[in-house]
């Protein structure tokens, strides 16, 4: 049977006794040999979803089993590159997308210069590195020995230049089988790749962003989301949180969006700088590409894809983060084939298992010491920031952003309101949460200790209470208007407007205020604190002159490169009664 | 290779099943003697399940079908289309001959993202509320909201009329009427007329049957994606999307699908956005897609499905009420990346200022219209300014090239006081028309 992307297999047509399929496996269909994947099995008939367009797929075409799960490459030459939902790499097509035909991830022809770090004889395991390819000036690839390998002894390892595919040597195994190294390595995209443990998360991801660090912050290893309707920058959101996040790499899914967006990555990355080391982003970079016109069926392979190739480079002991934009579309491609495989449908038709699917998904991010035995332990981390897009806007109604929101220990929630009064980024600051605040509390502290920002999660306490006034004065407000209220409480009103203005409030294209640094946060939390406590009680008109102008020049301070001396003079001036 | 089969088993609203059926592809075209086409939807053993394009009113059971052995195409030449009009399966309903030319797949592959180019260049509509204020950039993707009751005709008549590309001799429209009523397609009938040497049409009457409207937006873009190849800009109208998003539902629910939200099919975002993710922008000498879209909103309520959808598959939004372009609500994505950069400097900042200054206002003419009495000079400057911006700069029947609608908002402008223009002071210096403060 075919019926859109949904291809049925008759097992016992294939072969005199029939042939034996594994679920998941990975097959070819037809003559066009397009991609597809086994996910249902019953009786002789195995169902297939194909992750290409099945126009011409006619009932006995062959199918291909390959014996193995649907697998991703990885090796050097990943960082940097385009790819579509299931590792192609796009600058090997044309001006459309062919069907049925593999560009892989790796260039077979591209040559690495590998510096081997163990020598013949020496005992290796799993996860242990065996040298080292400088694949971008930001980034050294680490040549680990792959997942499945036996522990056993190096044979034949050398230095040299060497395609991704070479041979480069060979491990001696313990089980007496002889197994070959090459720079690259496969994994199946859906089995997370093993640690030796995982950790309690103890970092804090700096994203740049202040709602983000400050109210809301998201551990490293850690996972969050950011749900929105759209138009509410969504897209924007996820793009800074790839330029500024101080990690070692970024994997960015693009999973069933706008491909202009795309396309504005592609080109732009390679222009834009590391803050760090001034390199181009792209050295640290692995870029996803399935856009909505593309087959559905792709959409779930890009973000596995993506997590197994995130794990690979944690895997090496690198902090990695894994932006998604955006899970939904993954979920609306599951509801699809759900639908046509006749699942009974739960809510909005989403299929049962949707919510425990992208739990699963979620919980490949986390801080873990990498597999190994030689050497000092590795740590690595990766963390998961995935962007949801809700039928109709309705945060509330939609399964999968409702899933995600269970899920995701940081929850980041566009607004519509803020988005149109443009005050970007536009979070909620009282419809976000954070649950490391709790469950992360103690680390956080020391975290923060350790960094000499002791105080940070006071300030953060006082301007959460700030912000939560303020808002309650002007919902009673709405009601009695600015005269039924006290001065005090009008107060608290300024204040609290003054600090989602000029604190929440970034301007993304303002070189110094587009990424904050923890250390400028802090000056920048401690002399909101202090304002706070000055802020002159008088009468309404005064104090609301007073704040205006207020955030006028702390937004000026926040624009200059240096900010501390800015803020003491405006201290200064609330304190000696200035104006 | 053609399959004849002389049997209909079932027949369910729109979807044909034939048995004892081998060899024929997911997706076929296949013919209908005597009756018309359908597309191959699904193949279970030997049952083929067919959608077909005229419904199935008087389909007899003992129906010839002929299978194609070749997906949905339609003839193309570039040198013959222009002027012409189709039907919902290509052919032509102008009374003139077929085209002769290659045949072209109408749903055909995705365009490489590694091959698109970064937005350039942009549209010119001459209706000041777009060009000016929500520029629509080559390559770019927007709709026109409307309430159902709301007639746009003419502002779409004006688009088809007036677009160009600056600088751009090579530049085509592409029309596609979705469930038009006859008297909507006699109007357009003419607007071709006007435009007939650079415009091509394709329509589906509302009469007509709504599986042949599931097509006609494909016929439009896979037309417009092969001039663009050629190195021709087209802007492709179409109206109304709600009409497409309806069909789809007709022919979902005939085949037993599960409907998803508000009784639409769970694939109805991969559906629009294999249409409006045809827009494209290639790098030169090969041209671009634009695509306008109009689609009706139940209640202007922006979280309708069909809406909503279009609202994350689209670059911006341009709502319409009353014959006016909602200023407030619109918005074109794309515009940065030529405003200022391709338009004069003065674009973005004066555009920007009279925007801020017509918002200032309306909140003044509410606290007016709450019994409050208006008498700072500053507000009611203000609300005079609101007033000409919206009597001569907001109406959609203009037609005025770029540079004058930006004099007009300079004009409007020096109706408010200079000190509350929020723009840098070496612009003022040069463009600015009202008197010294």
């Amino acid at each position: 049977m075919v019926d859109d992307n949904l291809v049925v297999v008759d097992l016992q047509g294939m072969g005199v006794a029939g042939t034996p399929c594994m679920m998941n496996e990975e097959t070819f269909i037809g003559p066009m040999h397009l991609r597809g994947e086994v996910i249902r099995v019953r009786g002789s008939h195995a169902d297939l979803q194909c992750y290409e367009d099945t126009t011409g797929v006619m009932v006995g075409h062959e199918v291909r089993l390959t014996g193995h799960l649907i697998e991703m490459e990885l090796g050097p030459g990943l960082l940097g590159a385009t790819l579509d939902g299931l590792g192609n790499r796009l600058e090997g097509f044309g001006d459309f997308l062919p069907r049925g035909e593999i560009v892989p991830a790796l260039d077979r022809n591209k040559r690495w210069k590998f510096e081997a770090a163990v020598n013949d004889g020496d005992v290796v395991s799993p996860g242990d590195i065996i040298g080292t390819v400088k694949e971008t000036e930001l980034v050294e690839h680490r040549i680990m020995v792959p997942p499945l390998f036996a522990r056993g002894k190096i044979k034949g390892l050398r230095s040299g230049e060497f395609t991704a595919a070479d041979v480069i040597g060979h491990v001696v195994g313990e089980d007496g089988i002889e197994r070959e190294l090459t720079l690259m390595q496969r994994w199946p995209a859906r089995i997370p790749r093993p640690a030796a443990a995982r950790l309690a998360l103890s970092e804090l991801l700096n994203t740049g962003v202040r709602i983000i660090d400050g109210l809301n912050p998201i551990m490293l290893g850690g996972t969050a989301c950011t749900p929105g309707d759209f138009g509410t920058g969504k897209t924007m959101c996820q793009h800074d949180l790839a330029r500024h996040s101080r990690v070692k790499i970024v994997i960015y899914v693009g999973c069933g969006e706008r491909a202009g967006e795309m396309v504005e990555l592609m080109k732009e990355f390679p222009k834009l700088k590391d803050p760090e080391s001034g390199r181009p982003l792209t050295e640290r970079t692995v870029l996803f590409v399935n856009t909505s016109a593309m087959p559905v069926a792709a959409r779930e392979g890009s973000i596995l894809v993506g997590a197994t190739v995130g794990e690979y480079f944690r895997d090496m002991g690198y902090d990695v983060l894994l932006l998604t934009d955006s899970l939904s579309r993954q979920a609306q491609g599951m509801r699809e084939m759900s639908g046509r495989l006749g699942e009974i449908p739960g809510p909005q038709a989403f299929p049962a298992y949707i919510s425990a699917y992208l739990t699963r998904w979620f919980e490949r991010a986390g801080s873990v010491i990498c597999t190994g035995e030689r050497g000092e332990r590795r740590k690595g981390s990766m963390t998961t920031i995935a962007a949801l897009s809700p039928d109709g806007g309705d945060i509330a109604g939609d399964p999968p952003t409702q899933a995600s929101i269970q899920t995701a220990k940081a929850a980041l929630i566009l607004s519509r309101k803020r988005a149109a009064a443009r005050l970007f980024p536009a979070f909620d600051p009282l419809e976000c949460h954070s649950k490391y605040l709790d469950s992360s509390r103690d680390a956080l502290q020391r975290f923060f200790e350790t960094r000499e920002l002791p105080l940070w999660l006071t300030f953060v306490e006082a301007i959460r209470d700030s912000v939560v006034a303020g808002e309650r004065v002007k919902s009673q407000m709405e009601i009695l208007g600015e005269r039924g209220i006290s001065d005090d409480e009008y107060r608290k009103y300024l204040l609290g407007d003054l600090v989602q203005k000029a604190y929440l409030c970034q301007n993304t294209f303002e070189a110094h205020d587009s990424a904050t640094s923890l250390e400028r946060h802090y000056i920048m939390m401690r002399f909101l604190v202090h304002l706070i406590d000055l802020f002159p009680l008088r009468d309404k008109t005064s104090m609301r002159r007073q704040a205006e102008q207020l955030i006028f020049d702390i937004t000026q301070v926040n624009y200059s490169e240096a900010c501390e001396g800015g803020y003491q003079a405006l201290l200064d001036s609330v304190a000696g009664g200035g104006r | 290779m053609k399959i004849v089969y002389c049997d209909i088993s079932n027949i369910d609203g729109p979807i044909l099943q034939v048995r004892g059926v081998s060899g024929v592809g997911m997706g076929e075209q296949a013919i209908l003697p005597g009756y018309g086409l359908a597309k191959v939807v699904k193949i279970q053993g030997d049952t083929v399940f067919m959608q077909s394009l005229q419904g199935s009113l008087g389909v007899l059971t003992t129906q010839r079908t002929e299978f194609t052995g070749r997906p949905f195409e339609l003839p193309f030449n570039a040198d013959l289309v222009m002027g012409r009009i189709f039907d919902g399966i290509g052919r032509p309903r102008d009374g003139r001959p077929e085209i002769q030319g290659e045949h072209i797949p109408v749903e055909g592959p995705v365009v490489n993202p590694d091959r698109r180019a970064m937005g350039q260049g942009y549209i010119e509509t001459g209706i000041p509320s777009i060009d000016g204020a929500n520029t629509i950039v080559r390559g770019q993707k927007i709709p026109i909201y409307k309430l159902p009751g709301e007639d746009v005709n003419h502002i779409v008549a004006r688009i088809i009329r007036q677009a160009r590309v600056a600088g751009q001799e090579n530049f085509s429209v592409v029309f596609g009427g979705l469930g038009l009523l006859n008297e909507e397609y006699l109007f357009y009938r003419e607007v071709l007329e006007d435009a007939a040497e650079r415009t091509i049409m394709c329509v589906n009457l509302g009469s007509e049957s709504p599986i042949e409207r599931l097509n006609v937006p494909h016929i439009c873009c896979a037309f417009a994606e092969k001039l663009a190849l050629a190195g021709r800009h087209v802007l492709v109208v179409m109206t109304d999307m709600l009409r497409y998003a309806d069909a789809l539902m007709e022919v979902s629910n005939a085949q037993g699908k599960i409907p998803s939200r508000d009784g639409y099919p769970g694939d109805l975002y991969s559906r629009l956005a294999r249409i409006y993710e045809r827009a494209v922008n290639f790098a030169p000498p090969r041209g671009s897609v634009t695509i306008i879209g109009v689609n009706s909103v139940p209640d202007n309520d922006l979280s309708h499905i069909v809406a909503n959808l279009t609202g994350y598959i689209t670059e911006g939004q341009l709502p319409v009420e009353r014959g006016r372009f909602v200023i407030m609500k619109c918005l074109s994505r794309l515009k940065g990346l030529v405003v200022g950069k391709e338009t004069r400097k003065d674009h973005g900042p004066i555009m920007d200022a009279c925007v801020a200054a017509y918002a200032n206002a309306l909140g003044l003419r509410e606290q007016r219209e709450m019994g409050f009495s208006i008498t700072d000079p500053v507000d009611l400057a203000y609300l005079k300014f609101a007033g000409e911006f919206e009597r001569r700069f907001l109406p959609a029947d203009q037609n005025l090239p770029l540079d004058q609608t930006l004099d007009l908002a300079w004009e409007l402008a020096a109706l408010l006081p200079k000190r509350v223009m929020r723009i840098k002071k070496e612009l003022l210096d040069e463009f600015w028309k009202g008197p010294q403060d």
